[in-house]
């Protein structure tokens, strides 16, 4: 059930996230006017294999006669980055961005963050939320909210209690429990609650991670290292075991790779484990 | 009446003028906006590709030593820190083409600011990444229904003062 609760959710987010970046109704713009045309040409180009000539021509073909419609920049942009012309997609990008910042940071941001230019991803977003007070808006997945990045970003900055702050602020202000918390908004928290030494914060945190998505591996692991630093060592070991039984895909067990560089992997519990058995847990007699 | 005629040719003459104009021409397009076409002076003829009009650009379409993520330690370790590179703070992308029989050629190098806008980077620092990557030779399809194709890869190489501090890719 709460797994079915949670594929739901993330539907939603991908459902919305579209909406945001999509590229909305051609006939909002006036008939023959260089934006109608771009939109109807951009139609035309996502028919196309992304990135392919087909889709390059009508793009560009949508740029000429309607340089005002931001939405042909973006998405021929898409395939620059993801094929590493990070140069070129970016030029592009940052015509849509001149035109409308609102609509297009995020997704350079995004961008920046993916390449671990954290400085330049930092900058985006805080002028996305705080200068123009941006609603929220999750990455091109659907899996996080963009503030979850702006967080990472703090925190491979060394600014842990600025990560903290931020988000839980944010998600203070999130007005529905579905959107756009997403699956894995508690978890976030509950490392930069971590990383900024406020054990108690990140365990509540992790906890309520755990109620709404209990396969989820992750934030098991994040439990133990709390754990450990209680001196807590046999439920930190029971946790580590429970992590790494979900890593392993039992009983509906998952983890998944958006973290950067806080993802957990299979070694990574491993060494905690074995670790935490030769140093600190005396055998049972 | 006369006089109306010429001008409505004339005008007719321009209209088509700016017609023609607007067209915009098709062959300067390749298959796929990553394609790397054959360079005489860069690349090496004998390296060829399987079917150049169906190379994969997918991200996890190559592994390395048959793991996706062996090759940013790979990289690391081959990488000799040198006191004139300590200049440049950016990134070093690199992209090439693994073909179907798992062999890589085409390589280009481009050097950026964390903006990704243009950046200068000392001559000899791209010249020994170029080196490095262009020596990997253990790469593989990773994922069996790619197993027929050539691959489009790219490996950007994240620095600060000289040093690499991550490979993305």
């Amino acid at each position: 059930m709460l797994f079915s609760r949670h594929a739901l959710v993330f539907v939603m987010l991908l459902a919305a996230n579209h909406l945001v970046n999509g590229q909305g109704n051609c006939l909002l713009y006036r008939a023959n006017s260089g934006e109608r045309l771009a939109c109807e040409l951009s139609y035309r180009a996502i028919e196309y294999k992304q990135g392919g000539k087909n889709s390059q021509i009508l793009f560009d073909a949508a740029i000429k006669l309607g340089p005002a419609y931001t939405y042909s920049y973006y998405e021929k942009s898409v395939p620059f980055f993801k094929r590493g012309l990070l140069r070129q997609g970016v030029e592009l990008l940052n015509q849509a961005i001149a035109l409308e910042p609102e609509n297009y940071l995020c997704y350079r941001a995004y961008w920046y963050f993916s390449h671990r230019s954290y400085e330049m991803a930092i900058k985006d977003l805080e002028h996305y939320y705080f200068a123009l007070n941006g609603p929220a808006r999750t990455t091109p997945g659907g899996d996080l909210e963009m503030r979850m990045l702006l967080g990472m970003a703090y925190v491979q900055t060394n600014q842990t209690a600025k990560a903290a702050k931020v988000v839980s602020e944010g998600m203070a202000g999130y007005k529905s429990e579905r959107f756009p918390i997403g699956p894995y908004a508690y978890h976030m928290l509950g490392v930069f609650y971590y990383k900024n030494d406020q054990l108690s914060n990140a365990v509540a945190s992790f906890k309520r991670q755990i109620e709404m998505n209990e396969h989820f591996a992750d934030s098991y692991y994040y439990l133990a290292l709390i754990r450990q630093k209680e001196d807590k060592l046999e439920e930190s070991k029971e946790l580590l075991e429970l992590a790494l039984s979900k890593l392993g895909g039992q009983n509906g067990g998952y983890s998944f790779n958006g973290f950067d560089a806080f993802n957990v992997y299979k070694t990574d519990v491993e060494r905690e484990l074995s670790s935490l058995i030769k140093t600190n847990i005396k055998p049972q007699s | 009446m006369k006089i109306a005629f010429y001008l409505f040719l004339i005008q007719l003459l321009f209209a088509c003028a700016k017609r023609q104009d607007q067209k915009l021409s098709t062959n300067s397009y390749s298959h796929d906006v990553g394609d790397i076409l054959f360079d005489a002076v860069l690349d090496d003829p004998a390296f060829l590709l399987c079917d150049s009009t169906k190379i994969i650009t997918s991200r996890s379409a190559l592994a390395y030593q048959g793991n996706r993520s062996a090759i940013a330690q790979v990289v690391k370790n081959q990488f000799i820190l040198q006191p004139e590179y300590s200049t440049f703070s950016g990134f070093i992308v690199v992209r090439f083409i693994v073909n179907c029989k798992d062999q890589p050629g085409r390589f280009r190098l481009e050097t950026l600011g964390m903006d990704f806008q243009r950046n200068e980077c000392p001559k000899a620092l791209t010249k020994h990444i170029l080196s490095i990557i262009q020596e990997l030779y253990a790469w593989s399809h990773y994922m069996p229904r790619y197993a027929k194709y050539d691959c489009a890869k790219f490996l950007n190489l994240k620095i600060v003062d000289g040093k690499i501090m991550d490979v993305i890719q």
